[in-house]
């Protein structure tokens, strides 16, 4: 379980996060939602002990994410754009692979490798944007860690591949304990796969919900009441998450609802 | 808890990402070590078989371009300490290779060891590849003798630790940088800043402070404190097998090494402790550590604005323009460091009061010089204050002495020749202070004062408090003869300036060689020892500095002698003559005897300010560290023995 409590982290003058409290359980697909700058690499970076939070903490399995090996053994970091070795190929990142995470499971990710059509010989310089995506999962599933974090991972990749990498997560699920988390501006992108969401904004989780539960709960409500003493009886009732209001006048409301 | 990543396999994981590195090093390690001795060997056996002999022994040939004291390749050592630390740690200056090293289960301080290591071991095995060919040369030129097996051993071990230092120094610049423009810039600043602010220092203090004894320059040993690349490169070149063949062996000691590793260890701890405290974020902007931002700039920016300040005074001397420079280039070199700082133009402006703070101190300081407010060059302690007061000049050349210890000590520093010769009764050289100390009241920093006929002289004071303090001052000529004229009558006072003359028959027995050299003498002139007859062989150097001394109707001789100026410059000298004779060592005693017997006759003047002035040079042990005493046809005792000795030797 990865329990993130009240993380704040500050570029500058600039929140990243503010206040970031979520419990993110075992054996699920975890989406994190928001949009561009909300702080959803900057969580994924902290959650991978690549950032230190200036306030809070990031608890993996009840260990201290920040330079604990305990905890980031169990993680294993997919950025929005991977890391490989000048002129490495598939081959090199994976014998660099088996080195630094000990679980990793080679023979499975030659058969992967073949299963996606990528060249090992070839080097990684030269493969397109979405190949090289397509590597990096590979790898990130391969390392057989408990914890998967992707951050904007299906950005780039085809719908197929898209469906196929799904599958993998889906496959690894039932087979071990894996609990893949996937950053992504985009609900459509991963509402198909996740089984709980996370809603990033400027800084601040402002829901973590089963998916479906969300969907149930969730309702945009449109109203007239030209009467405000009306309307305030009515929020009353409702839990609001976000209200807007248009017109001249308080004629035209509207609401969203959890 | 420690990672479950093996640290052996991951430095070889690292190793094999870096094999680039070590075949360029292997490349150039084999070029400089075993190839270049290859080729001296080579060119020394061409040259046998062409002309039937060689300069050196096939032994002296390869321990010539092996083994210790090779600058260059200890410049090489350290440029390949420097690049290493570059390539390696380049990911701290990288968002995305950050994500990935930072990532893995691995603490800080393994991660950090794990690339020093892998690095550092590029270096060896191509270092240690370049040192055992070397050896192997060595072996098929049959050139190898146990004695250079053994220093090319201890200067692998040499080497190493000048790579490991170079590469910590490099590694606290990029630690404290957060790109690839400051962490240069850094590197500048850890290899040169502390060098320029000595040397604008010494500027300034030769500038305004014109009564300061010595450069700090003079001691330039000095500057290996002011960056470790420094002082990797002066403990690197001062030991080696081509100084023994010299005769002068000085192996680097363990303590030289100790030294070495404790600046490493120091560097490398520190670049750690940076490392655990950086900001991953820091990758790309200009510093990776805020809080150093205005002190950086600060440090930057008064010294800039001294040498400004400085280059004002030589153009135009005058205070208005100095402070206009101090403030142009000031704000010129915060508009830059802020520029580095942001990369943004809108910006450069931002911070003005560092900028001000900047201008203040540099003003402060370059003002504090300029008018001397310490009032250095006119301080003059009472003579209550006083225990003890010293005075040597140029003409004074002795520079082998007892030292404090009761060893034999050789030095050219004026500070150490002084400490040599204090009296006690300092009632004159008190005067002749005053005196310096009135000159410099009146004429400042003026060169009016070189139109004056003065002398430079050096002037201690020892204080009762034991301060020592020494001065320069330029003093009236016609008082410093008549008071030294007066000193040098006593003989305790004088005995000092010509040490050699009151050695011990021990201490004498370590005179290696006495030669004289009588300028201006033929062998006819003395035979005679006819002052009239000795021919004039002063310089065009000599006469431009005894035209400062010469009255009028010198004045006049020197001019006839200057109509034999060609047009380039130089001058004819007719007649020009120099007599050497080499003193037997079995007459030392009989020298010195001769010539403390005339140093009782003649005055200070006569020894010192004579037309035909010669010189008796005593060298010491097998050095050629050597003590030169004047003589000339004044020391009758002296020249009477030089000419017994000259026709014993002409037979």
């Amino acid at each position: 379980m990865i329990q993130i409590k009240k993380v704040a982290k500050r570029f500058g003058e600039i929140a990243a996060l503010n206040g970031v409290d979520a419990t993110i359980g075992e054996n699920c697909i975890f989406g994190l939602v928001g949009t561009n700058g909300a702080g959803k690499s900057t969580l994924l970076r902290v959650i991978a002990g690549v950032l230190k939070a200036d306030e809070g903490q990031v608890k993996i399995d009840e260990f201290p994410v920040w330079e604990n090996v305990q905890a980031k053994e169990k993680v294993y970091f997919i950025p929005d754009t991977a890391m490989f070795f000048p002129n490495a190929t598939a081959d090199v990142m994976r014998d660099y692979y088996q080195i630094v995470y000990p679980k990793f499971d080679a023979a499975r990710f030659d058969d992967l490798l073949g299963k996606f059509e990528l060249d090992a010989k070839r080097k990684l310089s030269t493969f397109s944007k979405g190949m090289k995506k397509q590597v990096s999962v590979l790898l990130g599933i391969c390392a057989n860690t408990q914890y998967l974090l992707c951050d904007e991972t299906f950005d780039g990749l085809d719908p197929v591949m898209r469906q196929t990498v799904k599958s993998l997560f889906a496959s690894e699920i039932l087979s071990r304990k894996f609990t893949p988390v996937i950053a992504s501006h985009s609900l459509r992108e991963i509402e198909d796969i996740c089984d709980y969401v996370g809603l990033l904004h400027r800084g601040g989780i402002l829901f973590a919900k089963d998916l479906d539960e969300m969907k149930l709960g969730i309702h945009k409500i449109q109203y007239v009441i030209p009467d405000a003493a009306d309307e305030e009886a009515l929020l009353g009732e409702l839990t609001v998450l976000q209200k807007e209001k248009r017109g001249v006048a308080a004629h035209d409301c509207s609401a969203w609802k959890l | 808890m420690t990672s479950k990543i093996s640290f052996s396999k991951l430095v070889r994981g690292e190793m094999r990402q870096m094999n680039w590195l070590t075949a360029v090093q292997m490349v150039v390690f084999v070029l400089f070590l075993p190839f270049r001795a290859m080729m001296s060997m080579a060119i020394r056996q061409n040259e046998l078989m062409r002309e039937g002999k060689t300069a050196y022994s096939a032994v002296e040939q390869f321990g010539r371009h092996v083994g210790l004291g090779h600058a260059e390749n200890t410049g090489l050592i350290l440029v390949c300490g420097a690049v290493c630390a570059l390539t390696t740690f380049a990911y701290l200056h990288s968002q995305v290779k950050q994500d990935f090293y930072h990532s893995l289960s691995l603490k800080r301080e393994e991660l950090f060891c794990v690339k020093y290591l892998s690095s550092a071991l590029t270096f060896v095995v191509a270092y240690l590849t370049g040192q055992v060919l070397t050896v192997l040369v060595g072996l098929f030129y049959q050139a190898l003798t146990g004695q250079i097996a053994s220093e090319i051993a201890l200067a692998s071990v040499q080497g190493i630790l000048f790579y490991l230092c170079s590469y910590s120094t490099t590694l606290v610049a990029m630690m404290l940088a957060g790109n690839f423009l400051t962490t240069f810039l850094a590197i500048g600043a850890f290899g040169a800043y502390m060098p320029m602010l000595m040397l604008l220092r010494e500027s300034l203090e030769s500038v305004f402070l014109n009564t300061k004894v010595e450069s700090i320059f003079s001691h330039s040993s000095q500057l290996r404190f002011t960056s470790p690349w420094a002082w990797c490169l002066y403990s690197g070149s001062r030991a080696g097998i081509t100084s023994r063949i010299t005769g002068a062996e000085k192996l680097p000691t363990a303590g030289d090494l100790c030294q070495i590793i404790a600046i490493t260890a120091g560097l490398t701890l520190a670049a750690l402790a940076l490392y655990r405290t950086r900001k991953t974020e820091a990758a790309g902007s200009a510093l990776a550590f805020p809080v150093l931002e205005p002190v950086i700039k600060v440090m930057v920016t008064v010294p800039v604005s001294l040498v400004a300040g400085l280059i004002a005074y030589e153009l135009t001397q005058a205070v208005f323009f100095e402070i206009m420079f101090i403030l142009l280039f000031g704000a010129l070199a915060c508009v830059i460091i802020e520029f580095i700082y942001r990369m943004d133009i809108c910006q450069v402006f931002a911070h003005k009061w560092q900028f001000a703070v900047s201008i203040v101190i540099g003003c402060a300081i370059f003002f504090t010089y300029r008018f001397d407010l310490p009032g250095f060059n006119t301080y003059l302690p009472t003579q209550d204050e006083i225990a003890a007061m010293s005075v040597s000049t140029p003409d004074f050349s002795s520079y082998i002495a007892y030292g404090d210890n009761g060893e034999i000590v050789y030095s050219t520093s004026y500070r150490e020749r002084l400490d040599q010769v204090e009296w006690e009764a300092f009632d004159r050289i008190y005067e002749l202070a005053g005196d310096g100390v009135e000159n410099v009241k009146e004429y400042g920093l003026s060169d009016a004062i070189y139109d004056q006929n003065v002398n430079g002289v050096y002037i201690k004071y020892h204080l009762k408090s034991g301060k020592e303090v020494y001065r320069y001052y330029q003093i009236n000529r016609e008082l410093y003869c008549e008071v030294m004229n007066e000193l040098f009558q006593e003989e305790d006072f004088r005995e000092p300036y010509f040490p050699t003359c009151t050695w011990d028959e021990e201490t004498l027995n370590r005179i290696s060689g006495i030669w004289v050299y009588l300028y201006g003498y033929s062998e006819e002139t003395l035979l005679e020892t006819n002052k009239d007859t000795v021919n004039d062989v002063r310089t065009e150097e000599d006469l431009g500095a005894e035209s400062e001394f010469t009255d009028e109707s010198e004045e006049e001789e020197l001019s006839d002698t200057t109509e034999d100026m060609d047009e380039e410059g130089w001058y004819y000298v007719e007649s020009y003559s120099v007599l050497d004779i080499t003193v037997p060592l079995s007459r030392t005693s009989e020298l010195l005897d001769a010539y403390r017997e005339d140093l009782k006759e003649v005055s200070f003047e006569d020894i010192y300010y004579s037309d035909d002035n010669s010189y008796i040079y005593f060298y010491l042990d097998s050095t050629y560290q050597s003590d030169d005493y004047p003589v000339n046809a004044k020391f009758t005792h002296t020249m009477a023995l030089l000419r017994e000795i000259y026709q014993e030797q002409r037979g």
